[in-house]
């Protein structure tokens, strides 16, 4: 019990009051326990990978026996990947070996790029949806996100550029749409965004607090 | 008579001369306070009758020889010489040059050991802030401990927890909770890993089946851990398995094509996705929402928030996500803790508004600055 409860939050504890003290003092033998913890906490990551793997290839394995018809095929495919990639990467040149290089540029990065891409057709449907006016507010975005996406292209500069042109009053020049969209930008949303991190920023300090101090002990299979 | 005034004269114009023909150039080294002994800011100002073409600095550690450290020809102008050591003592000299190259004059600093300081008296505001919102929130917990009744505010996001995992054990489908693409280093990954801890007892008690994908794997141990805690407090620790928490890749969208197929094959009737998230944010909503599953999205990431409240049924936003584990265990010490929060919110709000007043009012004092100016 003492080893699963009391140690790691005893360890918690003194780490975290390190870490704050080694934050406001400049001192040469205290300051530099910052980077030292750092460097401990990557080696701790580094170990960490080992559990991953046996966790990934343990999981992928009970697939196999499991799984029938071509659901059988992914986790095959993840333990070949697996194997093969680690294979080419442990062979002279590590990284930059050829075998692992081309897998990476020609099988990882094209993968990697059409899942993002999805993100274009995502964002379309979002916006379909989160668009529609159905109520005052859903109109409210409608019009912002309307003069926002106007103030991005060329076509927003070009309605409103006379605004600029004929007149000499920094007045009139706020209503060109992408300055507009930069008020609406800089101040509306910044004001929203800011808000939302300081909130956040708290809600950090709160929890830190509750586990330096063992209030919140679930993550250490506490009640 | 006369002879007063002329030696008079003499000695003035001997003055103005003695003046005029040599140079008022200065050199000064001074440490920077607050520092860990290993800055000194050398400045100079040089005026001479000639034309100067060339500067050259030097430096001498601990009385050895001099060292050329820099050459410039601004005439005015600092450095920042962050290559010092409090254990040693340095001096600093100019030598001055016409465009010819001939040496006009030197000059010296004095001997100067850079100072170490204990305490970074830049880092006061924050100190003070910390020492406010912390003594705020012991306060509170002592408060809840004491037995006083706190009322905090209704997050429906989380009032939803029952019904989701409710929805999933209607339909015999799995519970998905995916704990964002950033390690335990990262807070928003602990109260996502916090709040997996109400939901593995609920799915215990409803005996649904849980998915946990991580992707980093120290995320794994602890979230394993959280789980397997879960379902003994639960009185279940029968229907624990190992692999209801299973890594998949550290690579972003590695990590959101394995959920994706996932949630396409599997159905899971209910997504959590609470933590810290990036572009895959949308990607994981969008296929969420298109499975038709009830969906909890919690982030303190500002960009991606629209993100979840387009395409989730609840969502907690910024602190909310801190706060849920608290508002989901409702035991009064934690609970203590996020009325502690709010206060200093309430503070914090209260300062914003009293520094813009006085900045509008009293803009030469800078007020901001207290906030902004952290050494």
């Amino acid at each position: 019990m003492f080893l699963k409860r009391q140690l790691p939050f005893v360890i918690t504890l003194i780490t975290s009051l390190i870490l704050i003290i080694s934050y406001f003092s400049p001192h040469p033998t205290i300051s530099p326990l910052r980077s030292i913890f750092q460097d401990w906490y990557m080696i701790i990551v580094a170990f960490t990978m080992f559990v991953g793997i046996l966790s990934l290839v343990k999981v992928s394995i009970k697939k196999i026996k499991r799984e029938k018809g071509i659901e059988v095929l992914y986790p095959v495919i993840t333990l070949v990947s697996l194997i093969v990639m680690a294979f080419f990467g442990f062979l002279k040149g590590g990284l930059d070996n050829p075998g692992f290089d081309f897998m990476f540029e020609y099988i990882m990065v094209p993968l990697q790029a059409t899942m993002f891409s999805l993100l274009a057709f995502y964002i379309a449907s979002a916006s379909f949806r989160a668009f529609r006016a159905k109520s005052t507010m859903a109109t409210i975005l409608l019009i912002t996100a309307f003069i926002v996406m106007l103030g991005r292209v060329p076509i927003g500069e070009w309605i409103t550029g006379d605004l600029l042109h004929f007149t000499e009053s920094s007045f009139l020049s706020r209503f060109h749409i992408p300055n507009v969209t930069e008020w609406i930008m800089n101040v509306i949303n910044m004001a929203g965004q800011r808000a939302i991190l300081i909130g956040a920023a708290l809600g950090v300090m709160g929890t830190s607090i509750k586990i330096m101090l063992g209030i919140e002990r679930s993550h250490l299979g506490g009640e | 008579m006369r002879k007063a005034v002329g030696v008079l004269l003499f000695l003035l114009l001997g003055t103005v001369l003695i003046y005029s023909s040599s140079d008022v150039s200065s050199l000064k080294v001074r440490d920077v306070p607050y520092d860990g002994g290993g800055k000194l800011v050398v400045s100079w100002n040089i005026t001479a009758e000639e034309e100067v073409g060339n500067i050259k600095i030097f430096q001498k550690i601990n009385g050895e020889d001099w060292k050329l450290y820099k050459s410039t020809n601004k005439l005015v102008d600092k450095m920042k010489d962050n290559s010092v050591n409090h254990k040693n003592s340095y001096k600093y000299k100019i030598e001055v040059y016409d465009k010819e190259g001939n040496l006009l004059f030197t000059k010296e600093s004095k001997t100067i050991t850079p100072g170490v300081a204990f305490y970074n008296v830049g880092k006061t505001a924050v100190l003070v802030s910390l020492l406010i919102i912390g003594g705020l929130i012991y306060y509170f917990i002592s408060a809840a401990r004491r037995g006083q009744k706190l009322k905090i505010r209704r997050i429906p996001a989380l009032d939803s927890l029952d019904e989701a995992v409710g929805r999933a054990t209607e339909m015999g489908k799995p519970v998905l909770f995916v704990p964002g693409i950033l390690d335990v280093k990262n807070p928003q990954t602990i109260a996502g890993v916090l709040v997996l801890s109400e939901v593995a007892y609920k799915t215990a008690n409803f005996g649904t089946d849980l998915n946990v994908p991580v992707s980093k794997p120290i995320v794994l141990s602890t979230a394993n851990d959280t789980v397997k805690e879960a379902y003994m407090r639960a009185g279940r620790p029968d229907q624990f398995n190992d692999d209801m928490v299973h890594y998949v890749t550290n690579d972003q969208f590695g990590y959101v094509s394995h959920i994706d197929g996932y949630m396409v094959r599997e159905k899971p009737a209910a997504v959590f996705m609470l933590g810290a998230f990036y572009a895959e944010s949308l990607i994981l909503a969008e296929t969420g929402h298109s499975i038709g599953a009830i969906q909890v999205a919690g982030t303190a990431m500002p960009s991606q928030i629209p993100f979840f409240i387009t395409t989730c049924d609840y969502v907690l936003i910024g602190e909310e996500l801190y706060a849920a584990s608290a508002y989901l265990s409702r035991k009064p010490d934690i609970l203590g803790a996020l009325k502690g929060q709010d206060y200093a919110k309430l503070l914090i709000m209260i300062a914003i508004i009293v520094g813009a007043i006085m900045t509008i009012i009293f803009p030469e004092f800078h007020f901001a600055e207290i906030f902004t100016d952290i050494g």
